[in-house]
């Protein structure tokens, strides 16, 4: 999909909404604008919307809320207009400059894709930043570094398997970073092309190959070398919005699940050539995640309606389903919505294998014994009260999940049953 | 305007035309604009679309519907539907007069 410099500007100008504004309706616009055509119109009228938003007392900050508490007044003469025009000018450039190099929001206001590295002590939150936290120490989760150009926009982050790039959706492009020094956020590369969507993005077991979602089409990236990503193939042809990705552990193949329920697993052997091996029976409602066991041979996809799907995948060419499980997905609270806030379903094997954790609507965790998949058994289920404010990550094994927490500003992690 | 219309500014005009689009059901943003297109001819862009939603969302008149889907759908809430019954009287009053005076003044 090419993209016009409208098109190019217009997402560029998303960036310029103030970040509240644009954490809760940034995902829509960028959405819209997907479906647009813009024009040199959607670029001026965006301009204006940003700067209105701006403005606008719900979105500004504290100390300049006293401008709109007597835009009514006596004050509001022409020379005092022409004062708030210059004020607000300058205010718009200071609030950019913030934008950029100013303080995180809280975390409890929710997070729209979070990411362990594989060694489960770093945790990437994207809210809509990017922030890089040390959770060495579970207790005392540390905040070592974060983004907020307008570079980072919703989509789950994905670290490499060596822990050194982490990839995130930048506005409708890849955005590749180095993390080797967590501390010190550093861009290497941004993917050419600006059609990465908003599902997941996963690194191939071996580091070489980064699988990012194109509406319905999954696109495999080289990333050998990552300051020289080139795209490798674009896999077409699965129903529904791609939302979900899971490599096999040898990195032959790659199952996508799709917001339209449907499963398809493609032989990525060799990527230049990737096929599609199969698409089973269509699942329930839309599928919010999906992952291959540890040893390959299982592949459970989870939809948001309540079910996971187990697939004995021994032969790809000829899957079975050996189990579905059933739970009830929690219906999300009342509130405001803000990233992330649908019901939605997680899920992790353990590091062995036997065991699938699903959690459900942030506050029903399963745990299954999936030592035999024909037989699967429910282990427990604990209802908690709510696990982090929109999405959530499981760390390497399944044993810990991190997430926003309801109130404060500090990465939360719970240790699972 | 009318005086319930107060502090939309300028999103005024667009959020008449939103609420008519939910009037008959919940619809997405890109959704609204194709049909504010298809009923009235207005080329709304994304970010007056999304101003003037973000206005009437906090005021109360549409409300965002649950959905894990990229696409929110927003539905018309009860308050949202009398203020554009109120609108649509006042616009329906100045067809008339408008009818009737330029009638009177070149029909004669």
């Amino acid at each position: 999909m090419r993209r016009t410099l409208a098109a190019r500007l217009s997402r560029a100008l998303v960036g310029c909404y103030p970040r509240r504004w644009r954490q809760r309706y940034g995902g829509e616009l960028l959405d819209v604008l997907d479906q647009h055509r813009p024009g040199v119109r959607t670029v001026l009228d965006l301009g204006a919307g940003a700067l209105g938003a701006h403005l606008d007392p719900a979105y500004r900050r504290e100390g300049l809320a006293v401008i709109g508490r007597h835009k009514n007044g006596l004050a509001a003469g022409i020379a005092a207009l022409m004062v708030l025009v210059v004020l607000a000018g300058g205010w718009w450039i200071a609030a950019w400059w913030q934008e950029e190099h100013g303080s995180p929001l809280p975390l409890s206001e929710g997070t729209w894709g979070v990411a362990f590295s594989p060694n489960g002590r770093i945790v990437a939150t994207v809210n809509p930043g990017l922030e890089l936290w040390d959770v060495a120490d579970p207790a005392h989760p540390k905040r070592l570094d974060y983004s907020h150009g307008p570079l980072v926009m919703p989509g789950e982050p994905a670290f490499s398997p060596n822990g050194r790039v982490l990839a995130t959706n930048g506005g409708g492009s890849g955005v590749l970073w180095n993390v080797t020094d967590p501390a010190r956020l550093t861009e290497i590369a941004i993917l050419p092309g600006r059609d990465v969507g908003q599902g997941a993005m996963v690194f191939s077991p071996d580091g070489r190959i980064l699988a990012t979602t194109d509406n319905g089409a999954v696109v495999l990236w080289s990333i050998a070398d990552p300051a020289r990503a080139t795209r490798i193939t674009t896999l077409t042809g699965q129903a529904g919005d791609v939302t979900a990705l899971s490599f096999s552990p040898d990195g032959h193949l790659l199952a996508s699940g799709s917001d339209s329920g449907t499963v398809v697993v493609w032989n990525i052997a060799d990527p230049v050539r990737a096929t599609r091996i199969t698409a089973p029976a269509r699942q329930a409602g839309g599928i919010s995640a999906v992952s291959f066991s540890p040893d390959g041979h299982l592949l459970a996809s989870g939809s948001d309606s309540g079910t996971v799907i187990l697939r004995n995948l021994t032969d790809p060419a000829a899957p079975v389903i050996t189990a579905t499980l059933r739970f009830t997905v929690p219906l999300p609270p009342p509130q405001y919505p803000g990233p992330g806030t649908g019901p939605d379903v997680a899920l992790a094997f353990s590091a062995a294998g036997r065991a699938l954790t699903t959690i459900a609507g942030n506050t029903t965790v399963t745990l299954w014994n999936v030592t035999d998949p024909g037989a699967v058994t429910r282990i427990t289920t604990v209802t908690a009260n709510r696990i982090g404010t929109g999405t959530v990550a499981f760390s390497p094994g399944g044993r810990t999940v991190a997430g926003a927490p309801t109130t404060g500003d500090t990465l939360a992690l719970w240790t699972l049953p | 305007m009318h005086g319930k219309f107060d502090g939309l500014g300028r999103f005024a005009d667009p959020s008449v035309l939103i609420l008519t689009s939910l009037a008959d059901g919940p619809k997405h943003g890109y959704a609204i604009m194709a049909d504010v297109a298809a009923f009235s001819g207005v080329g709304m862009e994304p970010g007056t679309l999304y101003g003037a939603l973000s206005r009437l969302e906090r005021r109360g008149w549409v409300r965002p519907l649950a959905t894990d889907e990229r696409r929110r759908p927003y539905e018309i809430t009860a308050v949202g539907q009398a203020v554009l019954a109120e609108q649509l009287a006042t616009m329906q009053q100045i067809v008339r007069i408008g009818r009737l005076r330029s009638a009177t003044a070149f029909g004669a």
